[in-house]
């Protein structure tokens, strides 16, 4: 199997067949990274196209410098951040009833833990909104996307050790913040 | 060590971000420290809680969809006037050839184009006509120095030839 480079460096040549086999890989996580980030499930297909878009128009400046991933991460960080910047504050309280609607469709045996489920998944994308957006990167793409500090230190362009220091003081906000609805549990088994 | 510093230990502790030394130092610490034992937990709790956040699946035709975005955006580049500019691959020897015979064309005219002579000939009649009242200036005033040794002159004489000189 080709590497990511590879198959990058045949794209810079002209193979699009190659780029279709790079989407396919990493599109799926992509849009999950972009839906935890803004919190929109709609748009967060359409942002992932963006964000291929861009690495596609960029193929011919490519340069096999750095992981694939990171570089991609990178602009998958930027297209979310431009976004949620150009967005209401307030617009993902749309999105709480629509979930709230699949919940009720869905009618499943164990609500509780999915309502718990839901529920907990506002509290957290609340809870990061509130931190500094490389802190929210860090913990984002080590927690999520099992990024290495070494890669995220790639993405966010700075040092191994400020991004352990983003993450460390991440996660003591995160505590802080989500303390009462840790303290609730649920039926998740926390 | 303070429970500060132990709560900066359990927060990597969490992210498996910690040696053996150092965990032990956590493990006995919490085994004594009722809260730190409970951040401990938090911690723990929160790093499972963020996993609540489920992943979603992307409808299909991802890729599809993308080259059917890429066709599109190629076709909004073709045309229109920036499309146009983005596809203009300008040669150098025709530039170049061009540039030539504008800086050729733009003293030309400036040289030779209307109004140029009409404006060269205005200018010396100007200075012939300054030097003409010069000299006109200098011949009175020496004629009139000249002169004076005859003066000076009374204007109010009678003429019976009474008055004037003195």
């Amino acid at each position: 199997m080709q590497s990511d480079i590879e198959l990058m460096l045949r794209t810079k040549a002209g193979d699009d067949s190659a780029f279709s086999e790079l989407m396919k890989r990493h599109y799926k996580g992509v849009v999950n990274y972009i839906y935890r980030f803004t919190n929109m499930r709609d748009n967060s297909e359409d942002l992932a196209q963006e964000v291929f878009f861009r690495v596609y128009r960029s193929a011919k400046n490519y340069r096999a410098e750095a992981k694939f991933s990171t570089w991609l991460y990178k602009i998958a960080t930027n297209v979310s951040l431009t976004h949620l910047k150009g967005r209401p504050k307030n617009l993902s309280l749309d999105e709480i009833e629509e979930t709230k609607g699949e919940i009720e469709d869905q009618r499943v045996q164990i609500a509780d833990d999915i309502i718990y489920r839901k529920e907990m998944k506002e509290h957290i994308f609340k809870a990061l909104e509130v931190l500094p957006e490389r802190e929210k990167v860090a913990i984002m793409l080590c927690k999520y996307e099992g990024f290495s500090y070494e890669e995220v230190s790639e993405v966010l362009e700075c040092t191994v050790g400020a991004v352990k220091a983003y993450v460390h003081r991440g996660r003591m906000k995160l505590i802080d913040i989500l303390e009462p609805h840790l303290a609730q549990g649920g039926g998740y088994g926390v | 060590m303070e429970c500060r510093g132990i709560q900066e230990l359990i927060v990597r502790y969490s992210s498996e971000d910690i040696g053996e030394a150092e965990k032990v130092i956590v493990d006995e610490h919490i085994r004594d420290c009722n809260g730190c034992e409970q951040y401990f937990l938090r911690s723990e709790k929160l790093w499972d809680a963020l996993d609540a956040w489920d992943e979603i699946e992307p409808e299909g035709e991802f890729v599809t969809k993308f080259w059917n975005k890429v066709s599109v955006e190629e076709d909004k580049a073709k045309t229109g006037f920036f499309g146009y500019l983005k596809g203009f691959k300008p040669n150098l020897a025709v530039s170049g050839a061009l540039a030539t015979v504008l800086i050729v064309g733009i003293f030309t005219f400036a040289l030779l184009g209307p109004g140029t002579l009409d404006r060269a000939f205005r200018s010396a009649d100007e200075k012939d006509e300054m030097i003409l009242i010069e000299l006109d200036r200098v011949t009175t005033s020496e004629t009139s120095e000249l002169l004076a040794i005859y003066g000076p002159w009374d204007n109010n004489f009678d003429v019976n030839g009474n008055g004037g000189m003195n």
